[in-house]
Protein backbone atom coordinates (compact mmCIF):
# COMPACT_ATOMS: atom_id res chain seq x y z
CA UNK A 1 0.00 0.00 0.00
CA UNK A 2 1.11 3.08 -0.62
CA UNK A 3 0.00 6.36 1.31
CA UNK A 4 -0.65 10.26 0.20
CA UNK A 5 -0.86 13.05 2.69
CA UNK A 6 -2.95 15.64 0.56
CA UNK A 7 -4.64 18.48 2.73
CA UNK A 8 -6.76 19.86 -0.47
CA UNK A 9 -8.18 18.47 -3.83
CA UNK A 10 -8.51 15.27 -1.85
CA UNK A 11 -11.27 14.62 -4.35
CA UNK A 12 -10.04 15.12 -7.40
CA UNK A 13 -6.41 12.98 -6.74
CA UNK A 14 -8.95 10.34 -5.56
CA UNK A 15 -10.44 9.89 -8.67
CA UNK A 16 -7.34 10.57 -10.49
CA UNK A 17 -5.36 8.04 -8.40
CA UNK A 18 -7.96 5.45 -8.49
CA UNK A 19 -8.45 5.66 -12.03
CA UNK A 20 -4.70 5.70 -13.03
CA UNK A 21 -2.88 3.22 -14.86
CA UNK A 22 0.94 2.84 -15.42
CA UNK A 23 2.60 -0.55 -16.86
CA UNK A 24 -0.34 -2.37 -15.61
CA UNK A 25 -0.06 -0.94 -12.10
CA UNK A 26 -3.52 0.04 -10.19
CA UNK A 27 -4.45 1.88 -7.90
CA UNK A 28 -7.66 1.73 -5.28
CA UNK A 29 -8.19 3.38 -2.50
CA UNK A 30 -8.55 2.09 0.88
CA UNK A 31 -8.94 4.70 3.71
CA UNK A 32 -9.05 8.34 3.74
CA UNK A 33 -8.52 9.69 7.58
CA UNK A 34 -8.12 13.82 7.85
CA UNK A 35 -5.20 14.51 4.99
CA UNK A 36 -3.83 10.62 4.89
CA UNK A 37 -5.35 8.93 1.83
CA UNK A 38 -4.19 5.12 1.61
CA UNK A 39 -4.06 3.20 -1.82
CA UNK A 40 -3.63 -0.53 -2.56
CA UNK A 41 -1.52 -1.47 -5.47
CA UNK A 42 -0.63 -4.07 -7.59
CA UNK A 43 2.78 -2.71 -7.50
CA UNK A 44 6.01 -5.10 -6.45
CA UNK A 45 8.34 -1.93 -5.21
CA UNK A 46 6.32 0.11 -3.67
CA UNK A 47 8.54 3.38 -3.30
CA UNK A 48 8.85 3.67 -7.22
CA UNK A 49 4.76 2.95 -7.44
CA UNK A 50 4.44 6.27 -4.68
CA UNK A 51 6.83 8.19 -6.81
CA UNK A 52 5.26 7.54 -9.77
CA UNK A 53 2.06 8.62 -8.72
CA UNK A 54 3.42 11.74 -7.10
CA UNK A 55 5.45 12.81 -10.60
CA UNK A 56 1.87 11.64 -12.03
CA UNK A 57 -0.38 14.30 -10.31
CA UNK A 58 2.17 16.94 -9.99
CA UNK A 59 1.71 16.61 -13.89
CA UNK A 60 -1.60 17.14 -13.88
CA UNK A 61 -2.55 20.88 -14.81
CA UNK A 62 -4.30 20.77 -11.24
CA UNK A 63 -1.64 19.25 -9.57
CA UNK A 64 1.28 21.19 -10.29
CA UNK A 65 0.78 23.44 -7.54
CA UNK A 66 0.16 20.88 -5.07
CA UNK A 67 2.09 20.46 -1.63
CA UNK A 68 1.90 16.69 -0.73
CA UNK A 69 3.84 14.17 0.20
CA UNK A 70 3.59 10.17 -1.03
CA UNK A 71 5.47 7.14 0.67
CA UNK A 72 4.78 3.14 1.64
CA UNK A 73 2.48 2.52 3.77
CA UNK A 74 3.79 0.36 7.01
CA UNK B 1 -7.72 31.15 14.55
CA UNK B 2 -9.56 27.92 13.32
CA UNK B 3 -12.17 30.53 11.64
CA UNK B 4 -9.18 32.21 9.87
CA UNK B 5 -7.74 29.30 8.87
CA UNK B 6 -11.54 27.86 7.08
CA UNK B 7 -11.73 31.59 5.69
CA UNK B 8 -7.62 31.67 4.48
CA UNK B 9 -8.37 27.90 2.88
CA UNK B 10 -12.04 28.88 0.91
CA UNK B 11 -10.83 32.09 -0.61
CA UNK B 12 -7.08 32.04 -0.88
CA UNK B 13 -6.27 28.45 -1.95
CA UNK B 14 -8.49 28.34 -4.66
CA UNK B 15 -7.39 31.38 -6.06
CA UNK B 16 -3.82 30.27 -5.79
CA UNK B 17 -4.40 26.71 -7.53
CA UNK B 18 -5.91 28.27 -10.29
CA UNK B 19 -3.28 30.59 -10.82
CA UNK B 20 -1.11 27.97 -10.45
CA UNK B 21 -2.55 26.16 -13.19
CA UNK B 22 -3.18 28.80 -15.76
CA UNK B 23 -0.64 27.50 -18.88
CA UNK B 24 1.01 30.82 -19.53
CA UNK B 25 1.91 31.18 -15.55
CA UNK B 26 2.76 27.59 -15.84
CA UNK B 27 5.13 28.21 -18.80
CA UNK B 28 6.94 31.12 -17.22
CA UNK B 29 7.72 29.28 -14.16
CA UNK B 30 9.42 26.30 -16.05
CA UNK B 31 10.94 28.66 -18.64
CA UNK B 32 13.13 30.07 -15.73
CA UNK B 33 13.62 26.45 -13.78
CA UNK B 34 14.79 25.25 -17.08
CA UNK B 35 17.43 28.00 -17.16
CA UNK B 36 18.95 26.78 -13.80
CA UNK B 37 21.89 24.85 -15.64
CA UNK B 38 22.80 28.23 -16.81
CA UNK B 39 22.60 30.12 -14.25
CA UNK B 40 24.45 28.16 -11.61
CA UNK B 41 27.55 27.67 -14.26
CA UNK B 42 27.84 31.55 -14.52
CA UNK B 43 26.89 31.88 -10.81
CA UNK B 44 30.05 29.50 -10.05
CA UNK B 45 32.56 31.11 -12.53
CA UNK B 46 31.51 34.19 -10.30
CA UNK B 47 31.97 32.77 -7.31
CA UNK B 48 35.30 31.20 -7.98
CA UNK B 49 36.27 34.39 -9.87
CA UNK B 50 35.60 36.19 -6.30
CA UNK B 51 37.20 32.96 -3.99
CA UNK B 52 40.52 33.75 -5.99
CA UNK B 53 40.87 37.34 -7.10
CA UNK B 54 38.15 39.40 -4.83
CA UNK B 55 39.46 38.36 -1.18
CA UNK B 56 42.90 37.52 -2.30
CA UNK B 57 43.24 40.96 -3.73
CA UNK B 58 41.35 42.32 -0.25
CA UNK B 59 44.35 40.87 1.75
CA UNK B 60 46.74 41.83 -0.77
CA UNK B 61 48.15 38.26 -1.65
CA UNK B 62 48.64 39.59 -5.16
CA UNK B 63 51.45 36.75 -6.30
CA UNK B 64 48.43 34.24 -5.92
CA UNK B 65 46.60 36.65 -7.77
CA UNK B 66 48.57 36.95 -10.46
CA UNK B 67 49.59 33.67 -10.70
CA UNK B 68 49.55 31.54 -13.79
CA UNK B 69 47.13 29.17 -12.46
CA UNK B 70 44.70 31.89 -11.37
CA UNK B 71 44.76 33.64 -14.25
CA UNK B 72 44.14 30.62 -16.38
CA UNK B 73 40.83 29.86 -14.49
CA UNK B 74 39.82 33.41 -14.47
CA UNK B 75 40.17 33.17 -18.16
CA UNK B 76 38.31 29.98 -18.38
CA UNK B 77 35.65 31.54 -15.97
CA UNK B 78 34.88 34.88 -18.25
CA UNK B 79 34.59 32.20 -20.58
CA UNK B 80 31.71 30.29 -19.19
CA UNK B 81 30.22 33.18 -17.73
CA UNK B 82 29.93 34.89 -21.76
CA UNK B 83 28.43 32.08 -22.79
CA UNK B 84 25.59 31.55 -19.46
CA UNK B 85 24.92 34.49 -17.54
CA UNK B 86 25.86 37.72 -19.96
CA UNK B 87 23.58 36.14 -22.55
CA UNK B 88 21.01 35.01 -20.04
CA UNK B 89 17.46 36.23 -21.89
CA UNK B 90 18.80 34.18 -25.01
CA UNK B 91 18.13 30.84 -22.84
CA UNK B 92 15.96 31.96 -21.15
CA UNK B 93 13.77 33.22 -24.53
CA UNK B 94 14.33 29.50 -25.75
CA UNK B 95 12.83 27.76 -23.02
CA UNK B 96 9.82 30.26 -22.50
CA UNK B 97 8.87 29.93 -25.97
CA UNK B 98 9.38 25.60 -25.47
CA UNK B 99 7.32 25.59 -22.41
CA UNK B 100 4.31 27.55 -23.88
CA UNK B 101 4.21 25.92 -27.22
CA UNK B 102 4.17 22.82 -25.54
CA UNK B 103 1.35 23.52 -22.56
CA UNK B 104 -0.71 23.92 -25.64
CA UNK B 105 0.42 20.90 -27.30
CA UNK B 106 2.07 22.11 -30.32
CA UNK B 107 5.64 21.31 -31.54
CA UNK B 108 8.25 22.68 -28.18
CA UNK B 109 10.92 22.95 -30.55
CA UNK B 110 9.91 25.05 -33.18
CA UNK B 111 8.16 27.33 -30.39
CA UNK B 112 11.38 27.74 -28.94
CA UNK B 113 13.00 29.21 -31.96
CA UNK B 114 10.36 31.46 -33.01
CA UNK B 115 10.83 32.84 -29.29
CA UNK B 116 14.09 33.20 -29.72
CA UNK B 117 13.96 34.71 -33.23
CA UNK B 118 11.52 37.20 -31.56
CA UNK B 119 13.84 38.06 -28.77
CA UNK B 120 16.53 38.88 -31.60
CA UNK B 121 14.45 40.91 -33.18
CA UNK B 122 13.53 43.11 -30.60
CA UNK B 123 16.72 43.54 -29.36
CA UNK B 124 19.09 46.64 -30.33
CA UNK B 125 21.33 45.33 -32.83
CA UNK B 126 23.88 48.22 -32.92
CA UNK B 127 26.91 48.58 -30.70
CA UNK B 128 27.86 51.60 -29.94
CA UNK B 129 31.59 52.74 -28.57
CA UNK B 130 31.68 56.16 -26.66
CA UNK B 131 35.01 57.69 -27.27
CA UNK B 132 37.32 59.21 -24.23
CA UNK B 133 39.52 60.96 -26.89
CA UNK B 134 39.01 62.51 -30.42
CA UNK B 135 38.47 60.28 -33.56
CA UNK B 136 40.55 61.67 -36.12
CA UNK B 137 38.86 62.55 -39.77
CA UNK B 138 40.49 60.15 -41.52
CA UNK B 139 39.72 56.80 -39.12
CA UNK B 140 36.09 58.39 -39.26
CA UNK B 141 36.10 58.30 -42.69
CA UNK B 142 37.60 54.57 -42.49
CA UNK B 143 34.74 53.02 -39.80
CA UNK B 144 32.73 54.60 -41.79
CA UNK B 145 33.63 52.82 -45.34
CA UNK B 146 33.90 49.84 -43.39
CA UNK B 147 30.05 50.08 -42.71
CA UNK B 148 30.28 51.43 -39.15
CA UNK B 149 28.22 54.82 -38.09
CA UNK B 150 31.41 56.89 -36.63
CA UNK B 151 31.87 60.48 -35.51
CA UNK B 152 34.80 62.39 -33.70
CA UNK B 153 33.14 61.15 -30.46
CA UNK B 154 32.12 57.69 -31.29
CA UNK B 155 31.66 54.46 -33.37
CA UNK B 156 28.56 52.72 -33.68
CA UNK B 157 28.76 48.88 -35.18
CA UNK B 158 25.71 47.83 -37.27
CA UNK B 159 24.25 44.25 -36.66
CA UNK B 160 26.60 43.09 -34.18
CA UNK B 161 24.73 42.50 -30.80
CA UNK B 162 26.40 43.79 -27.45
CA UNK B 163 26.38 41.08 -24.73
CA UNK B 164 24.70 43.47 -22.53
CA UNK B 165 21.56 43.80 -24.36
CA UNK B 166 21.03 39.69 -24.25
CA UNK B 167 21.60 39.85 -20.24
CA UNK B 168 18.98 40.16 -17.85
CA UNK B 169 17.74 43.72 -18.98
CA UNK B 170 16.58 41.98 -22.17
CA UNK B 171 14.41 39.50 -19.91
CA UNK B 172 11.01 41.39 -20.53
CA UNK B 173 11.21 41.85 -23.92
CA UNK B 174 12.03 37.71 -24.22
CA UNK B 175 8.88 37.26 -22.47
CA UNK B 176 6.86 39.76 -24.17
CA UNK B 177 8.19 39.35 -27.81
CA UNK B 178 8.65 35.54 -26.72
CA UNK B 179 4.25 35.11 -26.04
CA UNK B 180 3.28 37.03 -29.08
CA UNK B 181 5.37 34.93 -31.65
CA UNK B 182 4.26 32.15 -30.18
CA UNK B 183 0.81 32.70 -29.23
CA UNK B 184 0.86 33.46 -33.21
CA UNK B 185 2.53 30.38 -33.99
CA UNK B 186 0.35 28.29 -31.72
CA UNK B 187 -3.06 29.87 -32.91
CA UNK B 188 -1.84 29.08 -36.79
CA UNK B 189 -0.75 25.33 -35.92
CA UNK B 190 -4.33 24.94 -33.98
CA UNK B 191 -6.21 26.27 -37.11
CA UNK B 192 -4.26 24.07 -38.80
CA UNK B 193 -3.34 26.54 -41.21
CA UNK B 194 -0.16 24.48 -42.22
CA UNK B 195 1.44 22.77 -45.14
CA UNK B 196 0.92 19.07 -45.29
CA UNK B 197 3.50 16.60 -46.36
CA UNK B 198 2.68 12.87 -47.95
CA UNK B 199 3.18 10.24 -45.59
CA UNK B 200 6.15 8.53 -47.11
CA UNK B 201 8.02 12.18 -45.96
CA UNK B 202 10.38 11.86 -43.33
CA UNK B 203 8.33 13.19 -39.62
CA UNK B 204 11.96 15.15 -38.83
CA UNK B 205 11.18 16.83 -42.63
CA UNK B 206 7.34 16.86 -42.25
CA UNK B 207 7.33 18.67 -38.87
CA UNK B 208 9.44 21.40 -40.16
CA UNK B 209 7.27 21.91 -43.02
CA UNK B 210 4.10 22.19 -40.91
CA UNK B 211 5.93 24.20 -38.86
CA UNK B 212 6.75 26.66 -41.38
CA UNK B 213 3.55 29.09 -42.02
CA UNK B 214 2.96 29.36 -38.75
CA UNK B 215 6.56 29.92 -38.17
CA UNK B 216 7.00 32.67 -40.54
CA UNK B 217 3.69 34.65 -40.20
CA UNK B 218 4.63 34.88 -35.74
CA UNK B 219 8.58 36.20 -37.31
CA UNK B 220 6.50 38.44 -39.20
CA UNK B 221 3.76 39.93 -37.19
CA UNK B 222 7.26 40.30 -34.21
CA UNK B 223 9.17 42.27 -37.18
CA UNK B 224 5.84 44.65 -38.18
CA UNK B 225 5.52 45.76 -34.24
CA UNK B 226 9.12 46.36 -33.79
CA UNK B 227 9.48 48.16 -37.60
CA UNK B 228 6.53 50.28 -36.96
CA UNK B 229 8.02 51.38 -33.30
CA UNK B 230 11.21 52.18 -34.20
CA UNK B 231 9.77 54.18 -36.90
CA UNK B 232 7.60 55.96 -35.08
CA UNK B 233 9.90 56.98 -31.71
CA UNK B 234 13.77 56.00 -33.54
CA UNK B 235 14.18 53.70 -30.79
CA UNK B 236 14.37 49.70 -30.69
CA UNK B 237 11.35 48.33 -28.89
CA UNK B 238 13.26 46.01 -26.55
CA UNK B 239 15.25 49.61 -25.15
CA UNK B 240 12.13 51.24 -24.85
CA UNK B 241 10.77 48.09 -22.67
CA UNK B 242 14.07 47.37 -20.43
CA UNK B 243 13.94 51.10 -19.72
CA UNK B 244 9.89 52.05 -19.49
CA UNK B 245 8.32 48.35 -18.09
CA UNK B 246 11.18 46.38 -16.72
CA UNK B 247 13.46 48.79 -14.72
CA UNK B 248 10.64 50.51 -12.45
CA UNK B 249 8.77 47.08 -12.25
CA UNK B 250 12.27 45.91 -10.50
CA UNK B 251 12.75 48.96 -8.71
CA UNK B 252 9.12 48.55 -7.24
CA UNK B 253 10.05 45.18 -6.04
CA UNK B 254 12.69 46.41 -3.96
CA UNK B 255 9.57 47.72 -2.13
CA UNK B 256 8.56 46.45 1.83
CA UNK B 257 5.45 45.75 1.16
CA UNK B 258 5.98 43.65 -2.24
CA UNK B 259 8.89 41.78 -0.11
CA UNK B 260 6.61 41.41 2.95
CA UNK B 261 3.37 40.52 1.26
CA UNK B 262 5.27 37.66 -1.12
CA UNK B 263 6.97 36.54 2.07
CA UNK B 264 3.56 35.98 3.64
CA UNK B 265 1.63 34.15 1.26
CA UNK B 266 4.24 31.24 0.43
CA UNK B 267 3.83 30.53 3.81
CA UNK B 268 0.05 30.36 3.75
CA UNK B 269 0.05 28.61 0.72
CA UNK B 270 2.57 25.95 2.05
CA UNK B 271 0.16 26.02 5.28
CA UNK B 272 -2.54 24.65 3.11
CA UNK B 273 -0.78 22.55 0.91
CA UNK B 274 0.14 24.55 -2.29
CA UNK B 275 3.74 25.19 -3.59
CA UNK B 276 4.21 28.33 -2.35
CA UNK B 277 7.26 29.25 -4.59
CA UNK B 278 6.08 27.27 -7.65
CA UNK B 279 2.36 29.32 -7.35
CA UNK B 280 4.59 32.62 -6.77
CA UNK B 281 7.13 31.60 -9.42
CA UNK B 282 6.00 34.07 -12.45
CA UNK B 283 6.05 36.72 -9.65
CA UNK B 284 9.28 35.73 -7.79
CA UNK B 285 11.47 34.94 -10.86
CA UNK B 286 9.98 37.98 -13.39
CA UNK B 287 10.72 40.34 -10.49
CA UNK B 288 12.99 39.27 -7.78
CA UNK B 289 15.24 36.41 -9.94
CA UNK B 290 16.25 39.09 -12.98
CA UNK B 291 17.43 41.62 -10.55
CA UNK B 292 19.77 38.35 -8.77
CA UNK B 293 20.57 38.43 -12.62
CA UNK B 294 21.46 42.31 -12.70
CA UNK B 295 23.59 41.69 -9.09
CA UNK B 296 25.13 38.45 -10.41
CA UNK B 297 26.38 40.33 -13.71
CA UNK B 298 27.28 43.81 -12.15
CA UNK B 299 28.95 42.07 -9.95
CA UNK B 300 31.07 40.14 -12.31
CA UNK B 301 31.91 43.20 -13.96
CA UNK B 302 32.88 44.74 -10.72
CA UNK B 303 30.11 47.14 -10.97
CA UNK B 304 27.86 48.51 -8.68
CA UNK B 305 25.29 46.10 -7.18
CA UNK B 306 21.86 47.38 -8.84
CA UNK B 307 19.49 45.65 -6.29
CA UNK B 308 19.08 45.00 -2.78
CA UNK B 309 16.47 42.30 -2.32
CA UNK B 310 16.60 40.08 -4.65
CA UNK B 311 15.44 36.62 -5.24
CA UNK B 312 18.26 34.51 -3.07
CA UNK B 313 17.46 36.82 -0.16
CA UNK B 314 14.52 35.00 0.56
CA UNK B 315 16.61 31.72 1.10
CA UNK B 316 19.30 33.30 2.49
CA UNK B 317 17.28 35.21 5.26
CA UNK B 318 13.83 33.89 5.99
CA UNK B 319 13.21 29.86 4.56
CA UNK B 320 15.80 28.43 6.30
CA UNK B 321 15.58 24.40 6.72
CA UNK B 322 12.82 24.82 4.10
CA UNK B 323 10.21 27.81 4.01
CA UNK B 324 8.85 28.32 7.24
CA UNK B 325 12.43 27.92 8.91
CA UNK B 326 11.53 24.84 10.09
CA UNK B 327 15.31 23.54 11.15
CA UNK B 328 14.52 26.06 14.31
CA UNK B 329 11.12 24.43 14.71
CA UNK B 330 13.41 20.97 15.10
CA UNK B 331 15.72 22.10 17.17
CA UNK B 332 12.88 23.46 19.42
CA UNK B 333 11.11 20.46 19.92
CA UNK B 334 14.62 18.35 20.34
CA UNK B 335 15.12 20.88 23.28
CA UNK B 336 11.86 21.62 24.43
CA UNK B 337 9.18 19.02 23.43
CA UNK B 338 8.11 16.21 26.01
CA UNK B 339 6.62 14.35 22.64
CA UNK B 340 7.76 10.82 21.57
CA UNK B 341 6.22 11.52 18.42
CA UNK B 342 7.66 15.04 17.85
CA UNK B 343 10.74 14.15 18.70
CA UNK B 344 10.61 11.35 16.98
CA UNK B 345 9.50 13.43 13.35
CA UNK B 346 12.26 15.61 14.45
CA UNK B 347 14.91 13.12 14.70
CA UNK B 348 14.06 12.11 11.36
CA UNK B 349 13.51 15.33 9.72
CA UNK B 350 16.83 17.48 11.64
CA UNK B 351 19.12 15.66 8.36
CA UNK B 352 17.21 16.53 5.11
CA UNK B 353 16.39 20.19 7.14
CA UNK B 354 19.79 20.91 7.04
CA UNK B 355 19.59 20.80 3.19
CA UNK B 356 16.23 22.83 3.50
CA UNK B 357 13.98 19.64 2.51
CA UNK B 358 11.02 20.28 4.85
CA UNK B 359 8.55 17.34 3.83
CA UNK B 360 9.36 15.48 6.75
CA UNK B 361 8.07 17.85 9.01
CA UNK B 362 5.54 19.58 6.73
CA UNK B 363 3.72 16.62 6.77
CA UNK B 364 4.87 14.16 9.79
CA UNK B 365 4.49 16.79 12.60
CA UNK B 366 2.26 18.15 11.08
CA UNK B 367 2.59 21.69 10.04
CA UNK B 368 0.34 21.66 7.31
CA UNK B 369 -3.30 22.56 8.39
CA UNK B 370 -2.05 22.28 12.24
CA UNK B 371 -4.05 25.05 13.88
CA UNK B 372 -1.37 25.17 16.62
CA UNK B 373 1.55 25.72 14.44
CA UNK B 374 -0.31 28.11 11.70
CA UNK B 375 0.99 31.04 13.66
CA UNK B 376 4.76 31.16 13.99
CA UNK B 377 4.78 29.28 10.39
CA UNK B 378 3.55 32.95 9.66
CA UNK B 379 4.70 35.03 11.74
CA UNK B 380 8.50 33.45 11.94
CA UNK B 381 9.75 34.16 8.19
CA UNK B 382 7.82 37.30 7.65
CA UNK B 383 9.76 39.13 10.53
CA UNK B 384 13.32 37.30 9.26
CA UNK B 385 12.11 38.91 5.89
CA UNK B 386 11.23 42.00 7.33
CA UNK B 387 14.56 42.35 9.52
CA UNK B 388 16.75 41.23 6.71
CA UNK B 389 14.95 43.67 4.42
CA UNK B 390 15.62 46.23 6.60
CA UNK B 391 19.17 45.51 7.61
CA UNK B 392 20.11 45.07 3.56
CA UNK B 393 18.30 47.94 3.06
CA UNK B 394 20.28 49.80 5.55
CA UNK B 395 23.60 48.82 3.64
CA UNK B 396 24.63 46.73 7.50
CA UNK B 397 24.79 43.71 4.91
CA UNK B 398 26.00 42.91 1.12
CA UNK B 399 22.82 42.36 -1.19
CA UNK B 400 22.98 38.58 -2.61
CA UNK B 401 25.49 38.47 -5.60
CA UNK B 402 25.97 35.25 -6.25
CA UNK B 403 22.90 32.31 -7.27
CA UNK B 404 23.23 29.24 -4.87
CA UNK B 405 21.46 26.30 -4.89
CA UNK B 406 18.95 26.29 -2.50
CA UNK B 407 19.81 22.97 -0.83
CA UNK B 408 22.95 24.81 0.56
CA UNK B 409 22.99 24.76 4.14
CA UNK B 410 21.57 27.76 6.54
CA UNK B 411 23.68 30.52 6.84
CA UNK B 412 26.67 29.00 5.02
CA UNK B 413 24.03 29.94 1.59
CA UNK B 414 23.87 33.29 3.44
CA UNK B 415 28.01 34.11 3.34
CA UNK B 416 28.00 32.15 0.02
CA UNK B 417 25.51 34.44 -1.68
CA UNK B 418 26.33 37.38 -0.61
CA UNK B 419 30.37 36.42 0.38
CA UNK B 420 30.15 38.75 3.17
CA UNK B 421 30.50 37.42 6.76
CA UNK B 422 27.99 39.64 8.09
CA UNK B 423 25.25 38.06 6.39
CA UNK B 424 25.91 34.64 7.83
CA UNK B 425 25.59 36.40 10.91
CA UNK B 426 22.46 37.79 9.69
CA UNK B 427 20.91 34.67 8.84
CA UNK B 428 22.23 33.16 12.41
CA UNK B 429 20.38 35.89 14.35
CA UNK B 430 16.87 35.69 12.20
CA UNK B 431 17.56 31.88 13.14
CA UNK B 432 17.50 32.61 16.89
CA UNK B 433 15.32 34.90 16.35
CA UNK B 434 12.84 32.47 14.48
CA UNK B 435 13.70 29.69 17.28
CA UNK B 436 12.12 31.85 20.05
CA UNK B 437 9.35 32.58 18.39
CA UNK B 438 8.36 28.97 17.93
CA UNK B 439 9.09 27.59 21.51
CA UNK B 440 6.01 28.63 22.84
CA UNK B 441 3.87 26.71 20.11
CA UNK B 442 6.31 23.64 21.12
CA UNK B 443 5.07 23.74 24.40
CA UNK B 444 1.76 24.51 23.77
CA UNK B 445 1.37 21.59 21.42
CA UNK B 446 3.01 19.61 24.48
CA UNK B 447 0.32 20.57 26.84
CA UNK B 448 -2.56 19.88 24.31
CA UNK B 449 -1.30 16.66 24.02
CA UNK B 450 -1.04 16.10 27.82
CA UNK B 451 -4.55 17.39 27.79
CA UNK B 452 -5.90 14.97 25.52
CA UNK B 453 -4.05 12.32 26.69
CA UNK B 454 -6.07 12.99 30.30
CA UNK B 455 -9.20 13.47 28.88
CA UNK B 456 -8.59 10.05 26.68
Amino acid sequence: MIFLNAPIMQDKIIEFVNGYTENGLTFKLKSQKGMKLVFETNAEDLEAAAKLVKNAIHAQSWGAVLYFQAGVEK
Amino acid sequence: MQGLMNWLGKSLVPIASKIGSIPWLVALRDGFISTMPITMAGSLATLINALLVTFPTEWKWMGFVNSGFVQGVVAIDGIVSTGSLSIFAVFFAAMWGYHLAKNYNVDGLSGSLVSLAALLMSTNNTTTLALADKLPKAAVKAFTNAGATASESSITLNSAFSVGNLGSSALFSAMIFGAIAVVVYIFLMKKDITIKMPDTVPPAVSKAFTALIPGIAALYVVAIINWAFTKGTGQFFGDWLSETIQAPLLHAGQSAGMVLLVALLVQVFWFFGIHGPNVLAPVLESIWGTSQLANITAFEKHAALPYKWVRGSFDAYAWFGGSGGTIVLLLAILIFSKRADEQAVAKLAFAPGIFNINEPVMFGLPIVLNAIYFAPFIIAPVLNTAIAYFVTMAGWVGPVKVAVPWITPPVLNAFMATLDWRAAVLALVNMVIAFFIWVPFVQMSNRVAAKEQAAA
